[in-house]
């Protein structure tokens, strides 16, 4: 554990001096040795015999409304953009100029609807599944 | 001008060293969720697993990462989604990696940039193609888990969310390119295909919102990107890494032969009934399992009910494995896996009749679709046959009515309590007699074969016939052959696959021992069970034999003209299916032959059964079964009964005597007055012979 510490530690001191001194040249340095220090640090806590105590103590932090809620937070900009490129795709072709774009504008309008359409099913699925709703099967009925 | 763009374009410094410090954490808990695992695996038994490692490698790239067994014709929907997301995924993080390959490397080191012109249009083409694969694959898979329901699939929550997290990365990131787009007017925007419609219908925003909104959807989207590589570890994404491990260190050593116990004088225990019992590669096999439920589809336990799914078993062992861990926690890791089968339900519980239930194990027939099926090569009857070994052996615990069966195999060498004086009995309705290897030897003379004629062949009656219809083919023909007589023995199968090792290496031995003494170098078997025991198992024991079975040596000699067949028999312009015996079609691939020594029979009228060759559908019988109750509403024979029955052949042709016996019991309780038989390829074979107009009786194939 003390060399993935030890390892971040100067990770992030590199990062620092190559973004603060402009000295690009040392971010893979940087890369290097967080990656390297994250995969040390998460090996010798595996071998700790007291780590997955630890773990299950601060998973037990997070509640499942509180999981619902980050992943609402973490899709809404993108359902927000998609909407607001729909509306923008109405107003466009609604408006007098929009002739020549009028079949982009369309399939623009088509792609935002879908992947609006896509990302809030799956936004409603996974709260359900984060709550422990799953689908019920019908039955395991033979095949 | 030339073509590329800006990288980590509107995001402040702040916002770069955040990403880059912030990706420490799901790494470190990924590495973390990998490390508690192999800790796991490494409390296993020592195996090799290491041999041949350019051979392992190739199949692993063909069968995993070219999709050679996740695509297949009877699974085409669960194939193509997987390539979709496979495909997506990857060209998505190749592409990051360019990304960051570009910024951090070449550019800041090498003082060399590739991402502009050319390339970089294609990147942009490329990542548009993943990212609608990935949408695609994903979609592919929620519209299954919800709209479809296989019988074969239990979804957890786990199964929902994996697919709706690479969804929504694969939304963010269209939605961060239109954003740019929107905002750089990049003259080259219609490379980025999916994103350009997009980014024109954002183009009347204020200029500050769009930026303000790629800022925010940059945060988002890392963010998802960092929740998702760290929960990996911890649900079924986890597969990347054991699925792939469990294809490079699968057994290569044909599926038919089951690893025996080492040194059974000197062993401390028998089979397994903890982890540490099985072998470090079966541990990690079982955490390769991703929940598709393919090995349910021709499982003859799931299909009639039974208690025994394959899949389940699995989790069941990978459950107990990740809670004896500690590798999950919190509300998420246990709620979106917790299932009948999954963890959380505490380490301390026993292996068997606490994770895995007793009737499970002996409710396996250890026939093999399950492995046949399984797109990362878990192995599940080992699995089952190292916890029967441990019941058998160490507890003494088994299906009562197995007590007999051990004890006539342990004292008279069969299963059947018959006399083995009384083995030969059969040869004296032959016209022409059969020698034995004893007369043979004695008389200083060899032979080509030595017909290893099985229990069932010596001494039930109905299986004696066939045994006569192949031994009057094979002097038909001219074969040289001899027959063990008295000598032969059980060859150790039954007792195997129902976990008496001891037992079964002790049939064996002695079988090994009597066939090299004898000098045998070809056998030739008509039993399906015979045949993968002497050919796959007995090189464990000193015993290497070119083994064929009854129906290769036929269609051979048919093929070579050594048989005429009559253009009418009695069993002239019937319609008749086969059944592809598990021990012969699906463990050893002999699937054609039978088909075409059927075929070569003038008036044969040859039709499948749905489930047929490597796909085909158990007896029953395998394992022992044949000779345990199956006392569940619906039985497996009956099952494939219906099915034959099905076909409107009024003759099911078998080529194993245990697949003949399950049958006839299964098409009597089905429909007694069908009329069908149920008829060996040998006897089919032997009823439309022509008597030879000279036969060589010393000639060889």
């Amino acid at each position: 554990m003390r060399y993935g510490l030890i390892l971040l530690a100067a990770g992030v001191a590199v990062l620092l001096m190559s973004e603060a001194g402009e000295w690009a040249a040392l971010r893979m340095l940087a890369v290097v040795l967080l990656v390297g220090g994250a995969i040390a640090a998460g090996i010798a806590g595996g071998a700790h015999p007291q780590s997955a105590a630890y773990i299950k103590r601060v998973g037990a932090i997070f509640s499942r409304n509180a999981m619902c809620a980050v992943a609402i937070l973490l899709t809404a900009p993108a359902l927000a953009v998609l909407a607001a490129s729909l509306y923008g795709a109405l107003v466009r072709l609604t408006s007098s100029n929009a002739a020549g774009d009028a079949p982009l504008l369309i399939l623009g309008g088509v792609v935002a609807l879908i992947l609006l359409a896509l990302a809030s099913t799956v936004v409603v699925l996974g709260t359900g599944a984060i709550r422990g709703k799953t689908p019920q099967q019908p039955t395991e009925k033979q095949a | 001008m030339i073509p590329s763009r800006e990288i980590f374009f509107n995001i402040v410094p702040a916002g770069v060293i955040a990403a880059y410090v912030l990706m420490i954490i799901p790494i470190g808990l990924l590495a973390y969720g990998l490390a508690r695992r192999v800790r796991r695996w490494r409390l296993g038994q020592a195996e090799n697993r290491f041999d041949q490692m350019g051979h392992r490698i190739w199949n692993m790239v063909r069968m995993s990462v070219l999709h050679g067994r996740i695509v297949r014709t009877r699974n085409l929907y669960g194939g193509i989604m997987h390539a979709a997301i496979f495909t997506g995924f990857v060209t998505l993080l190749i592409g990051t990696l360019i990304v960051m390959v570009e910024t951090d490397f070449t550019v800041p080191l090498l003082g060399f940039s590739f991402f502009h012109g050319n390339f970089y249009l294609g990147f942009k083409l490329a990542m548009n193609v993943g990212g609608l694969l990935l949408i695609l694959g994903t979609s592919m898979a929620l519209y299954r888990r919800l709209v479809l329901r296989p019988a074969t699939q239990q979804t957890s929550g786990d199964d929902l969310l994996l697919p709706a997290t690479l969804l929504i990365l694969a939304v963010q990131g269209f939605v961060q390119q239109a954003l740019r787009l929107a905002m750089t007017q990049d003259p080259w925007a219609a490379w980025s295909f999916v994103s350009y419609p997009v980014a024109l219908a954002l183009q009347g925003l204020p200029m500050d919102v769009l930026a303000r909104l790629h800022q925010l959807n940059w945060t988002v989207h890392l963010v998802t990107a960092l929740v998702f590589i760290g929960y990996i570890a911890y649900s079924k994404m986890i597969h990347p890494f054991t699925a792939l491990a469990n294809v490079l260190m699968r057994r290569i050593r044909p599926r038919g032969e089951l690893n025996p116990i080492p040194n059974m004088e000197t062993a401390e225990n028998f089979g397994a009934s903890k982890l540490e019992h099985f072998s470090w590669a079966q541990l990690m096999s079982v955490d390769a399992c991703m929940h598709c439920g393919r090995c349910l589809e021709y499982c003859p336990t799931f299909n009639t009910g039974k208690a025994l799914r394959p899949r389940d078993l699995v989790l069941e062992i990978a459950g107990l494995q990740a809670d004896r861990g500690g590798i999950f926690s919190g509300v998420l890791g246990e709620e979106a896996n917790t299932g009948r089968f999954r963890w959380g339900r505490g380490g301390e519980r026993e292996l068997i009749g606490g994770a895995v239930s007793t009737e499970e194990i002996w409710d396996c027939t250890t026939c093999g679709a399950c492995m046949e099926q399984c797109p990362v090569f878990i192995e599940h009857v080992p699995l089952i046959v190292e916890m029967r070994r441990n019941l058998v052996m160490e507890q003494n615990s088994f299906p009562q009515e197995l007590a007999p069966i051990f004890t006539s195999l342990e004292r008279l060498g069969n299963p059947y309590q018959n006399v083995p004086a009384e083995r030969a009995d059969w040869t004296r309705k032959l016209e022409q007699p059969v020698r034995q290897m004893s007369e043979v030897v004695a008389a200083g003379e060899t032979v080509d074969y030595l017909f290893f004629v099985g229990c069932l062949g010596s001494f039930v009656a109905r299986n004696q016939k066939v045994t006569l219809a192949l031994t009057r083919i094979l002097q038909n023909a001219g074969i040289s052959f001899a027959i063990l007589g008295k000598e032969e023995s059980c060859n150790g199968d039954p007792a195997r696959r129902m976990g008496h090792e001891f037992l079964a290496q002790q049939l064996a031995m002695k079988m090994v021992d009597k066939m090299n003494a004898y000098n045998v170098k070809k056998v030739v078997t008509g039993c399906a069970h015979c045949f993968n025991a002497i050919k796959n198992e007995y090189p464990q024991l000193g015993g290497n034999y070119e083994v064929i079975h009854h129906t290769q040596l036929i269609d051979e000699l048919i093929a070579a003209g050594r048989l005429t067949l009559n253009e009418a028999s009695d069993i002239t312009q019937e319609k008749v299916t086969y059944h592809d015996p598990c021990y012969l079609g699906r463990y050893n691939g002999v699937v054609e032959e039978p088909r075409r020594a059927l075929k070569t029979i003038p008036i044969v009228n040859l039709t499948e059964m749905p489930r047929n060759r490597k796909h085909s559908f158990c007896c029953g019988g395998g394992g022992g079964k044949a000779m345990m109750k199956d006392q569940s509403a619906t039985r497996i024979n009956q099952t494939r009964a219906r099915e034959a029955l099905a076909t409107g052949a009024s003759v099911v042709a078998a080529s194993c005597p245990f697949c003949m016996g399950m049958l006839e019991d299964g098409i009597a309780a089905v429909d007694e007055k069908s009329g069908v038989r149920v008829l060996d390829i040998a006897e089919i074979v032997a009823s439309s012979l022509q008597a030879p107009a000279v036969t060589a009786q010393r000639e060889t194939v």
